[in-house]
């Protein structure tokens, strides 16, 4: 009796087994709008995937669209009916009509970046930018002289309020007396590449005596970089997406790295090895895909300044932390 | 020394810290195992909890559950940081830094996670802090051995305090009762104790060897008063020399009154002292023998006895016996002196000749002199012209040999004469006949002249010779009779002899 159970038992398992084992065939596709210049998050993407490429051998393939929503969503549609699944949904920040569409392709995987829907077949990979913008803020506030500090965001939708939110936080905890000031592009999908009006922003804000400006805002964040380096000393901003200290050695205080290419890497290999459990992936400073990277060549920086970040890295490592939980509290996903 | 109280506080002290120090280090090591075994359980069950789900989380990309493994790891508090890595998926699922420990001594640990085909997933990689355990050893059963060491060590100063509180009145008493015994106060009782019966026992004690020794000093005052009497009533002089300081020690009364105070005498006649003391060590036999000593110009003779040597001291008697020895020293002169004539008679010469025998004279020559015509001024003019014969024959014969001689009147009209030392025979003839001068010269008795002469013989002793002393006698008694017969000059033993 006995050895009939086991053999029942065995029978089960090694059927599960196989069930958990069998990898299906994937075709996985990247959907790319704008320009994946160097540093960007779209180049961070484009990492992730090529790194995929070159451990499984499988090719994902890179469509690179213009610009404009409804033609993202267009080839979306069609990039599904060819079959293609998983497919990599870079920015869905702003596609309002997106969830239907994934909806409409049950079979076919959508991978989305930044943002979460209750949808069974998108598997979103969201990040706690907060955490990170809390350090930045901090930052921001040991090194304001004016105590004011700017925020400048693509647009005016809760990932990036994420980003504001921790950064006022930040301020406020390194630094009372500090205001913040907060400008949006706002010019939908195409903020992300808006310099001019990023620069004009980071202008405005020079003239209203801020010293020390966040930019959230994709590719346009480096014309505020570009302003506040020629503002002079004692103007800093921070890097964002990827590392660009080297580029701003005086005026760069820190860069907000965010690691997608880690993220879109782990996905494609989730899917590959055929998991899919849960619609949300959240990754943050404890997964080390927020990452602060302190400027070591800006002589602004002093040791207790970077021991205080040490400390307050260390801190949001720590379980059940303050931070976390004030984050919690005060910011929405 | 020490102080007693400190000494009774630090060995209470002692004697309660060491048995509770060991059973509280037994208890120590005890609590320092179980607690190690308890974290070491504790970590066990967990690693071996969160390995499997690691495991799941790592091969499901369960975040969720990847940080509910380092959480429940955080959970010890000798956890620094713990780290679920992926190598599926090339990044940390989870990461927990525990911020409570800061110390720089960490123990690393990595245990690879295993999915179900063997292949590798990733690792759990944990830092322990090494000083934790002892910290919280430290932290927590330190305060309780400090308090419970200061409790005991508090009591233990408490109750030696009280032991030493009731120590203290007796000890005093004690102290101030035999400081009075000290310093002669024997009249006040010590105070009494009755509170226990031990400190009871002492002060009765005390009380008893109190009245013992009032009765023992009566009685040794009593003693003292008659001895004192004695010792200064006694008509011996006592005293006490130290030899070694050559002093005197102490003297009685007599010894004041007859030789003088101590001061003086050690000050003033250190030498005399010394020549006594001397005298006193070298001695052997009897303890008693006769000193003289000249006190004011007067020679005194004592007889002195003296003690055995004891601890440098020798106790002395002397009794002035000046007297005794003056009519001592008379009877011999009577015995020895002729009395008519007032020269030695012949128990002086009997002594003179035991003395040669004795061998203290190693040369001397003897003249016998007889007078002739003696027997007839005794029979013409009676026996006081004889006896005025007789002394004038001895004065004359004393007054020309005093300077190298002696004459003793052996009897009648017999002398002889003995010279001490070597004498050419020239020289004694020449002798011989200055005496024969000086006795025939005449001799005034009531308005006449008296006359005799003499005959004397000759005989010299020699040591060397052999021939005692009775022979040379002989000889020269011999040699004056054959003078006497032949009426010669004196005649020499040695002339006889050649003859």
């Amino acid at each position: 009796m006995i050895k009939v159970w086991i053999g029942i038992v065995l029978c089960i398992a090694s059927f599960s087994f196989d069930a958990l084992a069998a990898k299906e065939e994937i075709k996985p596709l990247v959907l790319f709008q704008g320009e994946v210049a160097e540093g960007s998050f779209l180049h961070m993407v484009e990492k992730g995937v090529l790194a995929f490429e070159q451990a499984t051998s499988i090719t994902v393939v890179q469509k690179r669209l213009p610009r404009g929503d409804e033609r993202y969503l267009k080839e979306l549609e069609n990039s599904a009916k060819q079959g293609f699944s998983p497919i990599i949904v870079q920015d869905s920040n702003s596609l309002a009509r997106f969830a239907n569409i994934a909806k409409a392709y049950p079979a076919t995987k959508f991978i989305s970046l930044d943002v979460a829907y209750d949808v069974p077949n998108i598997l979103a990979l969201t990040f706690n930018h907060a955490e990170g913008a809390y350090v930045v803020g901090f930052m921001a506030g040991l090194k304001t002289k004016t105590n004011k500090v700017g925020f400048i965001g693509g647009l005016d939708i809760p990932v990036i309020n994420n980003f504001r939110c921790g950064y006022e936080l930040g301020l406020q905890q390194a630094n009372a007396n500090a205001t913040l000031v907060t400008r949006y592009i706002n010019k939908g999908t195409f903020s992300w590449d808006d310099l001019d009006s990023a620069q004009q922003l980071s202008q405005q804000m020079l003239s209203d005596n801020v010293d020390v400006i966040f930019p959230v805002s994709g590719m346009a964040s480096k014309a505020v970089m570009d302003t506040m380096k020629a503002a002079g000393l004692q103007h800093y901003s921070f890097g964002i997406d990827a590392n660009s200290n080297a580029d701003y050695p005086q005026t760069l205080l820190a860069s907000f790295e965010k690691r997608s290419d880690k993220a879109v890497f782990a996905a494609l290999m989730l899917l590959k090895n055929g998991i899919w459990n849960g619609t949300e992936k959240h990754f943050g400073i404890k997964q080390g895909i927020i990452q602060i990277t302190v400027n070591p060549e800006n002589t602004a920086l002093n040791a207790s300044d970077k021991e205080k970040v040490d400390e307050l890295i260390t801190q949001l490592k720590g379980k059940n932390n303050r931070i976390s939980r004030e984050i919690l509290t005060h910011c929405k996903v | 020394m020490k102080r007693l109280s400190s000494h009774i506080i630090m060995l209470y002290m002692v004697l309660t810290l060491v048995p509770l120090l060991i059973i509280g280090g037994f208890t120590v090591t005890r609590t320092y195992i179980a607690e190690q075994q308890e974290w070491t359980d504790l970590y066990e069950k967990v690693l071996l909890q969160q390995l499997l789900n690691a495991e799941k989380s790592l091969a499901e990309f369960d975040l969720a559950l990847a940080e509910l493994v380092v959480n429940d790891f955080s959970r010890l508090d000798y956890i620094r940081s713990v780290k679920l890595e992926s190598d599926l998926y090339a990044m940390t699922f989870a990461e927990v830094i525990n911020t409570n420990t800061s110390s720089d001594n960490l123990m690393l640990l990595t245990y690879p996670i295993v999915g179900a085909q063997n292949d590798r997933l990733g690792q759990l990689i944990i830092y322990k802090d090494k000083d934790a355990f002892s910290s919280h050893i430290i932290y927590s059963v330190l305060p309780k051995i400090i308090f419970f060491a200061l409790l005991v060590s508090f009591i233990s100063f408490l109750f030696s305090r009280k032991i030493l509180a009731i120590l203290k009145k007796p000890f005093q008493d004690v102290h101030r009762f035999t400081a009075l015994v000290a310093s002669g106060e024997f009249n006040t009782p010590p105070p009494k104790h009755h509170k226990f019966i031990e400190i009871n026992a002492i002060f009765s004690s005390l009380e008893l060897m109190r009245v013992k020794l009032l009765t023992s000093r009566n009685q040794l005052q009593k003693s003292e008063e008659n001895y004192s009497r004695t010792y200064n009533l006694t008509q011996v002089c006592l005293f006490v020399v130290d030899v070694k300081k050559c002093h005197i020690v102490r003297a009685n009364r007599r010894f004041t009154e007859q030789i003088g105070n101590i001061a003086m005498v050690n000050s003033h006649h250190a030498s005399r002292l010394q020549r006594f003391i001397t005298l006193l060590l070298e001695r052997q036999g009897s303890h008693s023998f006769e000193y003289a000593i000249s006190v004011n110009g007067v020679t005194k003779h004592f007889q002195v006895n003296y003690s055995e040597r004891i601890k440098n001291e020798i106790e002395c008697s002397a009794m002035d016996i000046s007297e005794l020895v003056k009519a001592r020293e008379s009877v011999v002169m009577q015995l020895q002196t002729d009395a008519l004539t007032g020269i030695p008679n012949r128990v002086s010469f009997n002594q003179f000749v035991q003395q040669v025998e004795n061998k203290q004279h190693s040369q001397f020559t003897l003249m016998m002199l007889d007078l002739n015509g003696f027997k007839g001024i005794n029979d013409n003019y009676g026996h006081l012209a004889g006896d005025e014969v007789l002394k004038a024959t001895a004065q004359r014969i004393t007054d020309y040999i005093q300077a190298f001689g002696y004459v003793y009147r052996l009897g009648g009209d017999e002398f002889i004469i003995s010279l001490l030392g070597e004498f050419s025979e020239a020289k004694l003839r020449q002798i011989a006949l200055d005496i024969i001068a000086k006795v025939e010269a005449p001799i005034p008795f009531n308005q006449i002249q008296l006359s005799v002469s003499s005959s004397i013989g000759i005989s010299c002793f020699d040591e060397r010779s052999g021939i005692s002393v009775g022979e040379v006698f002989n000889d020269a008694d011999i040699a004056m009779y054959h003078a006497k017969v032949n009426q010669l000059p004196p005649v020499f033993s040695t002339e006889l002899r050649a003859a």
